[in-house]
């Protein structure tokens, strides 16, 4: 009898983690490992599939490079005018089908004109402007584009810039500033992660998963490990005028004239019968300092901020936020990723006289 | 400590291994009383000093009511205690509150009293009202005094119970102490489900649907009055599985250590009237105000309008007890004046018992009640009027969010309590598992996986505990 209900319950446990297994992988999450790349930063395993649930809701295959895209190719065909896209977990989109996000959308509304383009995204969560000025070398010999667009946010200039945590990061020594690249963080015990996961095959969601969702419940309920994550590296500039300038004219120096500056601003709220854009005063302080800085180097900016309000007033649509999260806050949804395409349409429209 | 965090689940297992170790009945009486006060010590233990003075309080004035025969002696002792109770609830929960008010009713004279920074102990309106409902049926003769000091500071500060009710009376606790403090598999298996299910009612619904309501009450402005009326659908679902939850788990915790605690809930939202509301709702608050308030203020024998206004007088201060704010005054009024509008109306109009005249009766009694939860949820009486202009503006203007979560739970929630109803019994009833079976075993797997994977990632505190 004992061993009839050991076999019960064991049947039953069994059954359970293959349904909860499917239902993670097929609803809630399946993240692919990393491909080690020190040319332009560590990117997705290709044709590998994605699952984001918790916001918004998409199921994504990487493209043969392991990024969003529906096809990529770094070989370039004669007469084709190549856009990437840079940026972080904005513009790579996870939120919505591959279609709906703002490179796709760019890429269709730019196709339907007498030239030929291929918008590719790059975009990779987590990276920052440091990324964007080591890598720079990597994307400009692999893909050769006659345009980068580069999605940032005023966090990407200052806080996320001198995240310790990252791989490239700003730091502040009596020389000046400099980009530190730790690889150490990225690369320890990293294969034998991957062909610990690769080995567990069918349960991959669901053991990915609860390290996830256990992760992100000791996070919650630590603040010290919140703040340790969130440490900035030794000796990091507190000025944030300095560092952007200085980030800016990196930026400058590697990219040259392909550079054009896209600001994902925060999204309109309707409050007391006024609309107004959720963005605090640090963060408009941030933002005229980036614009201050783009003027200065001449770098292409595009502010969407004309796209959100009249998307709002006319729809009454906000261009961040899903209805399983909170509306107005976290990634573009896709009325957000149209608002975008139609302004960097406009912008190259008038750039490249299309 | 929650009862939805691991802290708690490693708090209760050491319980339980002590009560094995331990054989004899005092010693196990001992690790109760114990465990209860680091219970309540964990979340201040200067409060434990509080505590410790009510019981003492109550347990010496239930032995000298009881001992004393002359009338006038026992009433005296009754008073000091009641008074005593009602001061240190009055100063910890309501002083500030009434200074607050009283500065700005006599502002206009220069009136302005400061406010102390007092900390709100956490279940002081559930321990006070267990206590004086003690004193009180002593002096009714309803009870005689309990003797034996262990078994009363059990009573008193029992830990399952202890923060959020229910309201459990000394004639319905002590008496358990007749039986020994056993542990049984039959008690562990049907309390341990009992508390299941109250963890799924607190873990997977209310903690979920907490982000939508604590976002659209923020700023009722934002949202469009569609979203206000799933908001407050949402707030009714997520209140009610947040403190049945609760009242479930404490249930189910005082099942497992061998003690039976009163039903708190019996499907309110299927009520046809306002005071049948109060017959499904926090039923061991609503008999509480009944027994110690509303027949002492006279009940209904003196008349239509004395009954009217002792309802009201009950509804008021029932309000009050949830809180020190003019929105729980508010509210407590409104259900006044529900139970009245309910009493005088079917006095008058007597309407054909059938299926459209009980529809239409729930209909207006949901909405009623659902308009009641505005009160009790905004952040002040400003808010609330903002949010109920909104919601009957039935305006577009504003954000739609049509919160995924709430798609769907609402149909199993609907489901559940229409399934009740047709079998007559509680939900929690008819989803009693057989764990010795197959699909017993999957269930209960399935639920405990759910509990981990389908968990926010930030774990809310009760919303009862505030009170």
């Amino acid at each position: 009898m004992r061993f009839k209900l050991i076999g019960i319950y064991f049947l039953a446990g069994v059954l359970s983690l293959l349904g909860w297994n499917l239902i993670i992988g097929n609803f809630i999450y399946q993240e692919t490992p990393d491909v080690l790349d020190y040319q332009i930063g560590n990117r997705k395993e290709p044709f590998s599939r994605r699952v984001n649930g918790q916001e918004g809701y998409a199921s994504i295959i990487t493209d043969a490079m392991g990024f969003n895209n529906k096809f990529i190719s770094p070989a370039k065909q004669m007469g084709v005018f190549r856009i990437i896209v840079l940026g972080d977990s904005i513009a790579e989109a996870l939120q919505v089908k591959q279609e709906e996000n703002f490179s796709g959308q760019l890429n269709h509304l730019l196709n339907q004109t007498d030239k030929k383009f291929e918008v590719f995204n790059l975009a990779v969560s987590g990276r920052a402007v440091p990324d964007y000025i080591s890598y720079a070398p990597g994307y400009l010999e692999i893909f050769k584009p006659e345009l980068v667009i580069m999605q940032i946010n005023t966090a990407d200039f200052t806080a996320d810039a001198r995240n310790a945590g990252n791989q490239n990061y700003l730091l502040q020594t009596a020389d000046g500033l400099s980009i530190k690249n730790d690889t150490r963080l990225k690369t320890s015990g990293f294969d034998k992660l991957r062909e610990l996961k690769n080995k567990l095959g069918a349960f991959k969601p669901i053991v990915e998963y609860a390290k996830k969702h256990f992760i992100d419940l000791r996070k919650k309920n630590r603040t010290n490990e919140v703040k340790a994550d969130l440490a900035f590296a030794p000796g990091a500039a507190t000025d944030d005028l300095a560092a952007i300038d200085w980030q800016m004219n990196k930026l400058k120096e590697a990219y040259d004239d392909k550079l054009i500056i896209f600001y994902a601003n925060p999204a309109p709220v309707l409050k007391n019968g006024r609309i107004f854009l959720t963005e605090d005063d640090d963060q408009e302080q941030t933002k005229k300092m980036i614009m201050a800085a783009t003027a200065k180097y001449q770098i292409d900016f595009v502010d969407p901020y004309e796209e959100f309000i009249d998307q709002y007033r006319t729809t009454g649509q906000l261009p961040r936020g899903f209805n399983n999260s909170e509306p107005g806050a976290g990634h573009f949804n896709a009325a957000g990723h149209s608002a975008v395409a139609a302004a960097l349409f406009e912008y190259l429209q008038i750039k490249l006289a299309l | 400590m929650i009862f939805s965090t691991l802290t708690f689940f490693i708090f209760f297992a050491g319980v339980l291994i002590l009560l094995a170790l331990f054989k004899n009945q005092n010693w196990r009486k001992c690790v109760l009383l114990g465990s209860s006060l680091i219970f309540y010590g964990w979340w201040d233990w200067r409060f434990l000093s509080l505590i410790a003075f009510s019981t003492l309080l109550d347990y010496f004035a239930g032995l000298g009511i009881d001992r004393h025969n002359n009338p006038k002696t026992k009433k005296l002792i009754l008073i000091l205690s009641l008074c005593a109770n009602l001061g240190l609830l009055g100063f910890f929960k309501y002083f500030n509150f009434f200074i607050d008010s009283a500065n700005v009713a006599f502002g206009f004279m220069g009136f302005n009293l400061s406010t102390l920074n007092i900390i709100l102990p956490v279940g002081i309106s559930f321990y006070t009202f267990q206590t004086m409902s003690y004193t009180i049926d002593i002096y009714r003769d309803k009870i005689p005094a309990h003797k034996n000091f262990l078994e009363f500071a059990i009573f008193v500060t029992f830990f399952p119970q202890l923060v959020a009710g229910p309201i459990v009376r000394a004639s319905e606790f002590l008496y358990q102490f007749k039986n020994q403090i056993l542990l049984r598999w039959i008690n562990f298996k049907e309390g341990g489900q009992i508390f299941l299910f109250g963890l799924v009612k607190k873990i997977l619904i209310a903690d979920r649907l907490a982000f939508f309501v604590d976002r659209t009450f923020a700023s009722p402005d934002v949202y469009n009055s569609l979203t206000l009326w799933l908001a407050v659908i949402t707030y009714a679902i997520q209140i009610y599985c947040d403190f049945s939850g609760y009242s479930d788990m404490a249930i189910g915790l005082g099942k497992i250590l061998g003690f039976k605690f009163p039903t708190n809930f019996k499907m309110p939202y299927l009520s046809l009237s306002v005071k049948e509301f109060w017959t499904r709702w926090h039923i061991s608050l609503s008999t509480w105000l009944k027994d110690y308030l509303y027949i002492p203020l006279g009940g209904n024998r003196k008349g239509k309008s004395r009954t009217v206004i002792n309802m009201f007088i009950t509804m008021l201060l029932g309000g009050l007890w949830h809180g020190a704010s003019w929105n729980f005054v508010a509210w407590g009024f409104l259900h006044g004046l529900g139970i009245s509008v309910n009493k005088l109306f079917g006095n008058f109009i007597k309407l054909p018992k059938n299926k459209l005249t009980a529809f239409l009766s729930w209909l207006v009694t949901f909405v009623f009640i659902l308009i009641t939860w505005v009160f009790f949820r905004s952040r002040d009486f400003g808010v609330s009027l903002a949010y109920l202009k909104k919601m009957f503006a039935f305006s577009a203007d504003g954000v739609t969010w049509l919160y995924t979560p709430l798609l769907l739970i609402l149909p199993i929630i609907i489901i559940a309590h229409l399934a009740g109803k047709l079998k007559n019994i509680d939900v929690r009833e008819y989803l009693y598992l057989n764990l010795r079976t197959f699909s017993g075993a999957f269930v209960l797997i399935l639920v405990i996986l759910s509990l981990f994977f389908l968990s926010v990632t930030h774990p809310n505190s009760f919303i009862y505990f505030q009170f």
